[in-house]
């Protein structure tokens, strides 16, 4: 037994209704460190690589971070680990809010369902029971009518992830949504869910954590609350302007995307009308954190008699700059459509702006959009968009199946702006070859946060800093970022609190919550040990070095940043960064890791 | 814009010369059209470029927060009253800040261009919301406070201003360390009658002469008397006689890269500036071509300290300042300004306690010999004397050429 955590998983197959409950090896623990490492752990163990994601075999791993139920900052985050129906890669996606924080204090610390209930189902597990009810009632609800029904069944203080109408409709991209705003959202787990027919997860759990060793564990907290509390970035950028304050840094330093990643050429005053600024001025009522967050990122808002929370930097980026919509109260408005029908704003937005481009280039018209005008800058269209994407309307459904299979449809793949199909989020990646390589290498897919968060290192890394255009040393950063990520992601700790703190706070929160003594470089060693895994399973679901690649786009096309033409040279730039990332990684020339243990 | 990012990169180079904080430490901001710059965490002061320098908004929030210093909720508060903040890690400052619980400077540009200087104390000393309340408010009536075990914080009306107090904060906190190590008496050190200044003035980019020969002597000596940190930023003043009239430089101690003003002055024209007058006494009354006036904060530790011992002399402990000077005369701050020129004539330097050295010759670069061989000697005295303290040397009149007690 390991402190900290409850040494208890649950089993449950939907299709037979058995539950099985088990005890983890405290090996498994101290190996994977809980989290996205105890996921892609046990998904690893029970997905076999090559299944149909939309099928029974497909699972959903929910896993506790290892500091859940700790005091440690903004530790309350949990992972859901799945086929990605989606990219076909492993998909590890991760979740704010209080759910996890009280999932674990059920007692459990991971949660398996695998098979498909013959009816819609939601779960209920509190401390000691795990339950299957059926809810046909609830199938078709939206997010905030689902939650608020469950809350009343059972009581205010539970705590509820579930899917909206596009997780039923197996929206490629449907997200997991809980306390009616947080989501677990790239990939598609929301689709995953409904193609078992399960609609919720309801949890109520008081178990309570003693620290292990109490001075280490408060000392730990003391040192990560100060760095904190006092960093700009962590105790006034996020939560004076929410994550929407970057768009303007990023729009600075040209990677702000425009036009589906044509170029980055925005006008000062477009960025200016969607800005975190600007939010705040127009739309924002309140701050709104996570679990024991210190950070308060989260706006609650309001456009018209409507309140919602968000949107946040990417949805603003890719629902806003990306397709040359410069109003905010727009883009909020969507935003709080696609949370409560349960859709990525990121890949919806990346898919939309596709469309747009098939629509400019005359590939697809009217017929085919259902009479709308998809031009860049068109107004007034989005929200109808969300809606027919949820419920796979016209074509709606043809944007619900993402932005690779949209532009394969219409014989112009070179234009999907997606890596091992998943759309990229709001960072052009020609401005920094540091992000540019976290895409190629992410192990879901065209993702900013399992790439590695580089755009900390390229221009607010503090002392940090790295110059986002060397190509040299590129590949040891990103190595470097992708393992911190995978060691928030298995603590439960939230990326932003990483722009104060490091492994070196966490290791001793850690150590002294659970009281095994973990180093900095043992949580990182843990973090590679996941990569290793989650690269295992891609490899043998199909997915080589040729798929570790960035969009035509980026290669081909030069735009103007900093003062300069680039592109991506693919033989002087990327093929070397790429052979170096393995080379770093330990995995053998095709990418493989050679030094993988199971 | 582009004006005032190019004066904090300049200010950020200055610091690190001066070795005020470490490579990446310490924070610059500055109010310009309304708006508010600042560094950017973590960049490095002596490089900083143009994209270091980042506007967090002063009112409302603006996006450049995410690059902001770790204290910009401080510096914001203090430009809504001041032009300017800087703040560093200084390292004498720091260590006087474990001993006393406010700098009460005995040196002259203390006293007075800071008076006294606050040490508070904080749960939190870095970034913390209890700094971001308290050093404003302190900062309102005092132009500079220093964190207990962490550094001082100034404020002023430019960023030269705001530069030229962190140097006096610094300088000060380095005699008064020294001074406490040594075991100075103090009493009489605390009553010496300075004469009065006026506030610190920024360059006007005044041009006394047009002769590039001589205006880059003038940069050269400025350049030095900074890099030998011979006075502290803008102190000092140098002139060299042109006829009847001087040229005059009197924000002395400056980086090239950082403006200084040269001012023609008539040699009998009546002046109230006692740095002016003091220059214009030595051509009056002697024929020597150039005049310097420095700070060297050594020569202040051993003038402050002999004040309490009675001594009227700095007599050298090593080689090349005996051969050079068998003694250096030092004199009270308010001693005649005709006896300081015969003194200045006959020894080419005498220092007046706690104020300053005045060192004659024929040229800035012969003048600039005299105040650095000073800096050397006190600096090697002082330190052998703490050496000395501690043990691992013998008494330090042991070492002095007893020629000198007679010069």
């Amino acid at each position: 037994m390991i402190n900290g955590y409850n040494n208890r998983g649950v089993d449950v197959n939907l299709s037979t209704g058995k539950i099985n409950y088990f005890n983890i090896n405290e090996d498994i623990l101290i190996k994977t460190l809980g989290g996205r490492g105890l996921g892609v752990y046990y998904f690893s163990k029970h997905v076999s690589p090559r299944i149909d994601a939309l099928s029974e075999e497909n699972a959903l791993v929910i896993s506790s971070g290892g500091l859940g139920g700790s005091l440690a900052p903004t530790g309350g985050r949990f992972s859901v680990t799945f086929k990605s129906p989606l990219t076909g890669t492993i998909c590890s996606s991760n979740s704010g809010g209080f759910w996890g924080s009280i999932f674990k204090r059920t007692g459990y610390d991971v949660l398996i369902i695998k098979g498909k209930a013959s009816v819609p189902v939601c779960l209920y597990i509190s401390e000691g029971r795990v339950d299957i009810i059926e809810c046909p009632e609830l199938w078709g609800k939206t997010i905030p009518v689902l939650t608020d029904k469950l809350r009343e069944k059972y009581t205010k203080k539970a705590r509820v992830l579930g899917i909206g109408p596009a997780g039923e409709n197996r929206v490629k991209y449907a997200s997991m949504v809980n306390d009616y705003h947080r989501t677990n959202a790239r990939g598609g787990g929301g689709a995953v869910m409904g193609s078992k027919n399960l609609k919720a997860i309801v949890v109520e759990g008081k178990k309570k954590f003693i620290p292990s060793n109490r001075e280490l564990y408060q000392a730990g907290i003391y040192q990560a609350d100060k760095l904190i509390r006092s960093m700009p970035v962590t105790s006034m950028a996020f939560p004076e302007l929410g994550t929407d304050g970057l768009l303007k840094m990023v729009y600075e330093h040209d990677m702000l995307p425009h036009r589906n990643f044509q170029d980055v050429y925005h006008a000062a005053e477009d960025v200016a009308k969607i800005s975190g600024e600007c939010l705040r001025k127009e739309i924002f009522l309140s701050k709104k954190g996570c679990f024991n967050c210190r950070i308060q990122c989260g706006r609650s808002t309001q456009v018209g008699k409507k309140k919602g929370e968000g949107p946040e930097f990417e949805t603003v980026a890719l629902m806003g700059a990306n397709l040359c919509i410069y109003d905010i109260k727009e883009i909020a408005l969507a935003n709080y459509l696609c949370n409560e029908l349960g859709i990525d704003t990121i890949s919806f937005g990346n898919t939309i702006g596709l469309a747009m481009e098939l629509y400019e280039k005359n590939i697809i018209d009217k017929k085919n959009t259902g009479g709308f005008i998809l031009r860049f800058g068109e107004r007034g269209i989005l929200e109808h968009l969300v809606h027919k994407t949820a419920y796979r309307e016209d074509f709606g459904n043809e944007i619900a199946e993402g932005a690779l299979r949209l532009a394969r449809r219409h014989g112009a793949e070179k234009l999907a702006v997606v890596v091992k199909g998943l759309e990229l989020p709001g960072y052009d990646p020609r401005a920094s070859l540091l992000q540019a390589l976290g895409y190629a290498t992410s192990p879901r897919g065209g993702c900013h946060l399992k790439g590695g968060y580089a755009i900390t290192l390229g221009f607010f890394g503090g002392s940090r800093e790295v110059d986002r255009f060397l190509v040299d040393t590129t590949a040891e950063h990103i190595v470097t970022e992708q393992d911190s990520g995978c060691v928030a992601d298995s603590l439960g700790v939230c990326r932003f609190s990483y722009f104060s703190i490091g492994e070196n706070e966490l290791s001793r929160i850690y150590s002294g919550f659970t009281g095994v003594d973990l180093s900095p470089n043992d949580l990182r060693s843990r973090a590679k040990g996941t990569i290793n895994m989650e690269r295992m399973f891609n490899t043998n679901a199909g997915f080589y070095r040729k798929d570790d690649t960035l969009p035509l786009r980026f290669f081909n096309e030069k735009i103007l940043i900093s003062g300069k033409m680039r592109a991506i040279d693919r033989e002087t730039q990327f093929l070397p960064m790429l052979r170096k990332y393995f080379e770093v990684r330990k995995w053998n020339e095709d990418g493989i890791p050679s030094l993988y243990e199971d | 814009m582009y004006e005032i990012k190019k004066q904090m990169i300049n200010i950020g180079k200055a610091m690190l010369a001066l070795d005020l904080q470490n490579t990446h430490s310490g924070n610059i901001s500055a109010l310009h059209d309304r708006e508010m710059y600042v560094t950017k965490t973590g960049s490095m002061k002596g490089h900083l470029k143009e994209r270091d320098i980042v506007i967090p908004g002063i009112e409302e929030p603006k996006s450049g927060l995410f690059q902001a210093s770790s204290e910009t909720g401080t510096h914001r508060k203090i430009l809504k009253y001041a032009r300017s903040a800087i703040h560093a890690h200084s390292l004498p400052t720091t260590l006087v800040s474990f001993l006393v619980e406010e700098i009460r400077p005995f040196d002259f540009l203390g006293k007075r261009y800071l008076y006294s200087v606050p040490v508070v104390e904080f749960e939190y000393p870095v970034g913390s919301l209890e700094m971001e309340e308290k050093i404003p408010e302190i900062l309102r009536k005092k132009p500079a406070v220093v964190v207990k075990k962490h550094g001082p914080f100034v404020r002023a009306s430019s960023l030269n201003e705001a530069f030229f107090f962190l140097c006096i904060v610094d300088y000060s906190s380095e005699i008064l360390l020294h001074l406490k190590i040594l075991g100075a008496d103090l009493s009489k050190s605390s009553n010496l009658c300075y004469p009065e200044v006026s506030r610190y003035k920024n360059p006007y980019s005044f041009k006394g002469t047009e002769d590039k020969e001589l205006i880059s002597q003038f940069q050269r000596t400025s350049s030095d008397a900074f890099e030998l940190k011979l006075s502290p930023f803008h102190t000092g003043s140098l002139s060299v006689r042109d006829g009847n009239q001087m040229i005059y430089c009197p924000n002395l101690s400056s980086p090239e890269y950082i403006k200084n003003d040269l001012m023609r002055i008539e040699i009998d024209e009546d002046r109230e500036d006692f740095f002016i007058r003091l220059h214009q006494t030595v051509y009056r009354y002697s024929s020597e071509k150039s005049v310097i006036f420095t700070h060297s904060p050594y020569a202040m530790i051993q003038s402050l300290e002999m004040v309490g011992e009675g001594c009227d002399r700095i007599i050298p402990v090593d080689a090349e300042g005996g051969y050079l000077y068998p003694a250096i005369p030092v004199v009270l701050p308010d001693e005649e300004m005709r006896v300081l020129v015969e003194k200045a004539v006959k020894y080419k330097i005498v220092v007046l306690a706690g104020l300053g050295a005045l060192a004659v010759g024929h040229t800035p670069g012969d003048t600039i010999h005299h105040s650095s061989s000073l800096r050397n000697i006190c600096y090697l005295k002082s330190k052998l004397q703490m050496m000395n303290k501690v043990g691992i040397v013998g008494d330090v009149a042991t070492y002095v050429d007893e020629r000198g007690k007679n010069w």
